[in-house]
């Protein structure tokens, strides 16, 4: 008992040291290994650095499951998923970070810059608009006004009337057709009704087209500056010349308008102008024969026609469509909404339209919709959702169009048919009306798939 | 290697080698100290390792389970599987990434594939990785078929493999020999736990009750209660109706439920008494709102609402009761997870916030719960504004959060009560509907305006208080001055009407929803509101009229029953009636799941006379129109994506809906008649609203497109002639006066697009004017609509390039020629190809020079075939419309051919026919 009381700072010693090892042990491999989502951020981050999208989407994924609230987890994450190509899912990360009540504005910024990079204007100016019914901020007014900008910098290359129709090509325009009443702007067949020509002629515009339309008897040019101009059928005074004309008049002549405009739409008697400020006009109709302000929308993105039908997409993604017509003093109250959320439409031929909405889901208003590769998701009330992106949509009745934000094209065929069909110029057109769908490839053409053919003309 | 037995174990090393090196330099006890430490920590090291071999097959077996499961199909309990791997091996990596794919995330599943087949070394795992390549996205079987290959060609041992296949064998209720042999192989306590779980797995909850109140009999651990009492919760919310005989074990006897229930019922019964004669005082009072009543009353409502609460939740408050003396985190959920299973959501959500707020249960040793609480705890201080609680991954936090009771359980982390519970929490910080908006702007003042703005008291109040942080604008200029008054006619009382659909489609859980909803709604509504209920099917009854007796609505919600068609024209139109002949205007809040056409003049009726309906919606309901009746009306619409996110769609209403005050400005800005707006924000709320306004109101105008006939022959009147007037809004007419001559109206009571005025006396020669009035004396005079003159026929005129042809034509006492009935207009540039070819209806006149006159009198009916010439230009003046006619170039087949209608000039010469539109009257 006494040499182990003698000894016994020789027996506590290794015990004591053993646990005093122990205790250090336990923090330090606690910091080693404790998994936090800063750890994982961090390393993403250098991920991102190295351009390593993969190993960034998976750490960053890492860190918001730990933290959905992490801001710079999600951000980067977002960041990372734009990095690797997959837009739809740096967008519904950004999606996921801001509401309706309590938009953020960092968010939005994202956003906006996000679907600027997209060549998705139309959506950015959503996210725009919603940031202004927030803040009323001059700043957003501003940049409303850029993006209403880089709409209008997307082409209208080529549009048919009843019997003409109309092309923008090497800075001109050409028609070809019916010029019964002036719609190809010359003087050449006028009044003769039955000597329509298929052969594309010169139509005298002297200035620089831009976006060139052909609604019914009438034909219109949007030149480089925004200017607009008509010839052919003015009987109802769609025109806004404070006449309608009884006899057929060759030339262009230009409709007077307080801002740049944007593009038109309409039909037989009436003619819609979208201004570089979002607002819609009306001329025509046998009642007014000078541009009327659509007191209806206070500020559009779009507006189309297909047959006599005219649709109108608004800066609140809500999409209306009306069949004026002449003398319909009451038309503005006859716009329907067929749609809300919306990014992107095409007349579809039947009176409804097909569109996709702020989730990415392709919908179509009269439950039309082709059957879908396998591997798009079916999701509420008919929608189908791709496995990718898409950014513009042209339907001709029996076939869909989809671009995606790398400008590549699709067809959908009514038989389930979907694949690849070229690149889309860069800011390049995708529209459709009537029974064709019209877009503008890179390689400077313009390719016209009109209903119930398996290949589309070229027009250009 | 577990990091702590390496520093462990390379820590004793370096004290035995210390105590070999240092020899020379300390003394003999000394260095066996030393080597007795290291072989001590050393021996710690060891068992680390043999723990962490144990840990390690554990996470084999849960690997396999998840395997197991993914090869059904079942990616749900997988996942729980994959949870509980602490060190994922290449295997338990493989299987993430068909668990990835199976639950659709693709891009997740790719990338993590990416990184294995980049990090693959040995020939197994690059065996594995081409498994992988074989999956195709959407394609379940691929992803089952490499769930199998990695469970069998994985590297596991056969006994884990065993292991596993039992486990997932007794989970299912699937026995057989070997799942029976490992069952048999645990303890006692560790078997029922696991029967427990296989019964909840299959749903057999009052099995699990009797397994788990034979768990607590065999050892009454705090565990083992809290378990019981969560087997109880489950039952409850699946509405499995638990017996005396599920808690009785080996004989022994419990209190009796039917006794218990008897003596709660004759405390109710003795309430219920109560309240009624209080009411009946109540009536006889002469002043209703004595608050010594008031408060009795609703002591008594209270008493009334736990002890029904009692009866149907028995079992609950037992266990409740039981677990009473339990103060651990566990304990706190167990009793969330109870109040949830008793439709008492809020107060599982309080107690969750409480029990995660404690720094104590924060030194929880699991990783996945400490982040989940502080995940809550972030949440639940930022409230609406933690834009990620509807994101995948706070869901995910929340299920492990609620779940975290009994981390052994999969029974539990997988089940309803906890997927329905995770979502609540979610659902409950969205924000359904706008918290502040404009229901209505006035500008029939204008430049004074009046907004009504809807929104929670507490932004309400920073506009009462005309709080400095809150901006309000109008069109883009700041309103500086302005006044906040109550809504007209409402006297601080708000009228809520609901309508609310109870056709066949929301049968079972739906109409069981919409009743927790409403009643919720109820509670939730201030002492200030009127309440009244109209239910509809194929047709629509008022079932609860205006009131603010909160036991009649409560009796009234829990009485509606489903069935029959969808009329939602007939809910509107009998709230309409209803809260007309009751309260006056209301707030509607019309909810419904259906497809249903709609008379939307109901809608605009109800606008019309200052209804706000807002509007709900879920299923497969037509969102379009529902959006419509809310925006015609100054509503919102709200969407639900099923019938349980009712009860939060309804709470969050609850505040806001007939919560309004209104703001009276006048606008700086005048001169911008379109593309205005009003604009508020509030800083403290971090609310804006901003309302688009016009002052253009459309009008409905009186036209009158057509007078027929308009031409009457100075000499041959005969006797009574019927003048038609065609056109729009002409009803409520009764009198009319024409050329100063009183006249009868023939079909004042008929409609509004005809009028027919019987002419009895013949007219002087000239233009003569319309007059019609009204019983009010409002008087619409049509200008020079009839023209009496000396009738021709038949002549064919030119002027300019125009020829026209009229059936008839007056030469009035001026020398003015007017054309009508229909006028048919050509212009020829050549032989017969028309570039111009129109009909006029109306009158078509032209102030004839003396040439014309001469012409006219040598051949006033054109027999001899030539036409009369007006000059080589000139003007018509016309008053009615001009049709294209079908040769018209212009012509369209589908629409209606109007090009010009009202007053308007066909200007003429050789090259040019214009058609010139004149100001209507």
């Amino acid at each position: 008992m006494e040499k182990i009381r003698e000894h016994k700072w020789h027996i506590l010693f290794p015990i004591i040291l053993a646990i005093a090892v122990l205790l250090l042990s336990i923090p330090v491999s606690g910091i080693l290994r404790t998994d936090t989502p800063s750890r994982h951020i961090s390393l993403g981050k250098q991920y991102l650095v190295d351009q390593n999208y993969a190993g960034a989407v998976m750490e960053f994924t890492d860190a918001v499951s730990m933290d959905p609230g992490d801001r710079t987890a999600r951000f980067s994450l977002a960041e990372a998923y734009q990095g690797m190509g997959d837009f739809s899912s740096a967008e519904n990360t950004l999606l996921g970070m801001t509401s309706d009540d309590h938009p953020d504005e960092e968010v939005a910024g994202r956003l906006i810059r996000f679907y600027e990079e997209q060549g998705n204007p139309v959506r950015a100016l959503q996210t725009v608009q919603s940031m202004i019914d927030y803040t009323d901020g001059d700043d957003y007014y501003s940049r409303k006004a850029e993006l209403l900008k880089q709409i209008f910098d997307t082409d209208h290359p080529y549009s048919e009337g009843t019997s003409h129709a109309l092309a923008v090509s090497g800075g001109k325009v050409n028609g070809r057709g019916s010029n019964t009443l002036g719609q190809l702007g010359t003087s050449q067949g006028l009044f003769a009704q039955d000597q329509a020509s298929d052969a594309w002629s010169d139509a005298a515009f002297s200035g620089s087209p831009k976006k060139v339309y052909a609604i019914a008897n009438s034909s219109y040019v949007i030149d480089d500056t925004g200017n607009l101009w008509g010839a052919g059928a003015n009987r109802s005074g769609e025109f806004a010349l404070l006449y309608g004309s009884g006899t057929a008049e060759s030339g262009w002549k230009q409709i007077t308008t307080d801002a740049d405009v944007l593009s038109v739409s309409g039909n037989s008697g009436n003619l819609y102008v979208l201004m570089s400020d979002g607002s819609l006009w009306h001329s025509g109709g046998g009642f007014t024969q000078e541009l009327t302000r659509v007191d209806r929308f206070s500020s559009a993105v779009s507006t189309s026609n297909c047959g006599r039908s005219v649709y109108v997409l608004t800066e609140n993604g809500d999409l209306y469509i009306n069949v004026p017509d002449r003398y319909d003093t009451q038309a503005e109250e006859r716009f329907t909404r067929i749609a809300s959320d919306v990014t992107a439409y095409a007349p579809d031929g039947q009176g409804g339209a097909c569109y996709v909405d702020a989730s990415g889901v392709i919908r179509s208003s009269n439950s039309y919709l082709p059957q879908h590769p396998a591997d798009w998701e079916d999701t509420d009330n008919g929608g189908v959702r791709p496995d990718f992106s898409v950014n513009g949509i042209a339907c001709n009745g029996d076939r869909i169009l989809l671009t995606d934000p790398d400008g590549s094209l699709y067809t959908w065929s009514n038989r389930g048919d979907f694949r690849e069909a070229g690149q889309l110029a860069e800011n390049g057109a995708i529209y459709s009306e009537q029974d064709l769908a019209v877009a503008e490839m890179d390689d400077g053409t313009v390719s016209v798939w009109r209903r119930e053919a398996s290949s589309p003309e070229t027009v250009r | 290697m577990n990091l702590f037995g390496a520093i462990v174990l390379s820590a004793g090393v370096l004290l035995i080698l210390a105590a070999f090196l240092l020899k020379s330099k300390t003394t003999l006890a000394v260095r066996i100290s030393l080597a007795a430490a290291g072989v001590l920590l050393g021996a710690v090291s060891a068992l680390i390792l043999v723990t962490e071999a144990g840990r390690r097959a554990d996470d084999q077996v849960n690997t396999l389970v998840a395997l197991r499961y993914l090869e059904e199909g079942n990616p749900d309990s997988a996942r729980y599987y994959l949870k509980e791997v602490e060190h994922a091996d290449f295997v338990t990596k493989c299987t993430e990434v068909v668990f990835e794919y199976m639950r659709g995330n693709e891009t997740l599943g790719q990338l993590k594939q990416n990184g294995l087949a980049a990090t693959a070394k040995k020939k197994r795992e690059k065996t594995m990785v081409s498994w992988l390549s074989d999956i195709e996205p959407g394609n379940l079987s691929t992803q089952q078929e490499v769930a199998e290959k990695l469970t069998d060609r994985g590297g596991y041992s056969d006994k884990r493999i065993r292991q596993a296949e039992a486990q997932y064998a007794i989970e299912n209720g699937n026995w057989d020999e070997s799942s029976e042999k490992y069952r048999d192989s645990l303890k006692e306590t560790e078997r029922i736990r696991l029967d427990i779980n296989a019964e909840m797995n299959r749903q057999n909850y009052r099995s699990a009750v009797h397994h788990a109140a034979t768990l607590v009999y065999e050892k009454p651990s705090s565990d083992n209660r809290l378990l019981l009492a969560e087997t109880i919760a489950d039952s409850t919310y699946h509405g499995d109706e638990l017996e005396e005989s599920d808690f009785v074990v080996s004989g022994e006897q419990t209190e009796d439920r039917t006794r218990e229930i008897a003596k709660l019922s004759d405390s109710l019964d003795a309430v219920n008494i109560d309240i009624e004669q209080l009411q009946e005082k109540a009536e006889h009072l002469d002043e209703p709102d004595d608050a010594a009543l008031t408060k009795k009353m609703k002591k008594l409502l209270d008493r009334q609402e736990k002890l029904s609460s009692q009866i149907q939740y028995l079992y609950c408050y037992r266990a409740l009761n039981s677990i009473a003396d339990i103060y651990s985190f566990e304990a706190q959920i167990v009793r969330a997870r109870l109040y949830f299973a008793m439709n008492r959501y809020g107060d599982a959500v309080d107690l969750l916030a409480k029990a995660s707020a404690s720094p104590v249960t924060r030194l929880t040793a699991r990783t996945d719960v400490r982040n989940a609480m502080q995940v809550f705890h972030d949440a639940k201080k930022e409230g609406t504004n933690y834009a990620a609680s509807q994101s995948p991954e706070f869901i995910d936090a929340m299920a492990t959060l609620v779940s975290s009771a009994h981390p052994a359980m999969s029974s539990v982390a997988t089940g309803e009560l906890t997927r329905a519970f995770s979502a609540y929490i979610s659902n409950d910080m969205k924000t359904y509907g706008r918290n502040l908006y404009a229901s209505n702007i006035d500008t029939s003042k204008f430049p004074e305006i009046v907004v009504t703005v809807n929104g929670r008291d507490t932004i309400l109040d920073e506009i009462r208080q005309k709080s400095a942080k809150l901006v309000l604008k109008d069109t883009g200029e700041a309103i500086a001055d302005y006044e906040v008054i109550l809504p007209d006619g409402t006297d601080g009382l708000s009228n809520i009407c609901c309508i609310v659909d109870r056709s066949g489609s929301m049968g079972g859980k739906p109409i069981e929803d919409l009743k927790s909803a409403l009643d919720g709604f109820v509670g939730a509504l201030g002492d200030h509101a009127q309440l009244g209920i109209v239910a509809f099917e194929s047709s629509a009854e008022t079932v609860l009229p205006m009131t603010t007796d909160r036991i009649s609505a409560r009796q009234t919600i829990e009485s509606l029953n489903a069935g029959g068609g969808t009329d939602i024209t007939a809910g509107i139109r009998e709230a309409v009636d209803h809260c007309d002949s009751t309260v006056g205007v209301a707030t509607i809040l019309l909810m419904t799941d259906g497809q249903s056409s709609i008379d939307m003049n109901v809608v605009e009726e109800a606008a019309d006379a200052g209804y706000v309906i807002n509007t709900i919606g879920f299923g497969d309901v037509n969102d379009e129109l529902l959006r419509e009746i809310a925006e015609m009306t100054g509503g919102q619409y709200i969407r639900a994506e099923e019938s349980s996110e009712l009860i939060n769609v309804y709470l969050s209403l609850a505040g806001i809906v007939g919560n309004a005050v209104q703001i009276r400005y006048h606008a700086g800005n005048t001169d911008e008649t379109v593309n205005r707006y009003f604009f508020l924000h509030t800083d403290d709320s971090a609310m804006s609203l901003r309302r688009p306004y016009s002052l253009t109101q459309p009008e409905k105008a009186i036209t009158v497109t057509n007078v027929q006939p308009a031409l009457l022959d100075v000499n041959g009147f005969t006797g009574d002639t019927l003048i038609v007037l065609e056109g729009d809004n002409l009803s409520g007419f009764t009198k009319a006066r024409i050329g100063g001559q009183d006249t009868v109206i023939e079909n004042a009571d008929a409609n509004a697009d005809r009028l027919e005025i019987l002419l009895s006396a013949p007219l002087k020669g000239g233009f003569q004017d319309i007059e019609l009035s009204n019983d009010e004396g409002d008087v619409l005079i049509l200008p020079e609509r009839i023209c009496v003159g000396e009738m021709h026929y038949g002549c064919n005129f030119t002027l300019g390039a125009l020829t026209f042809r009229p059936d008839r034509y007056l030469v009035l006492p001026d020398n003015t020629l007017v054309f009508g009935n229909a006028v048919n207009l050509v212009c020829e540039k050549e032989e017969n190809k028309k570039t111009f070819s129109a009909r006029a209806e109306g009158i078509l006149s032209f102030a004839a020079d003396a040439a014309v006159i001469r012409q006219i009198d040598e051949d006033p009916n054109g027999y001899r075939g030539g036409a009369i010439s007006c000059g080589s230009s000139g003007t018509l003046t016309g008053r009615g419309r001009i049709t294209l006619n079908g040769d018209d170039p212009d012509y369209d087949n589908q629409g209606r051919n109007r090009i010009a209608v009202g007053d308007y000039e066909l200007s003429c010469d050789q090259d040019q026919i214009r058609i010139i539109l004149k100001e209507n009257e």
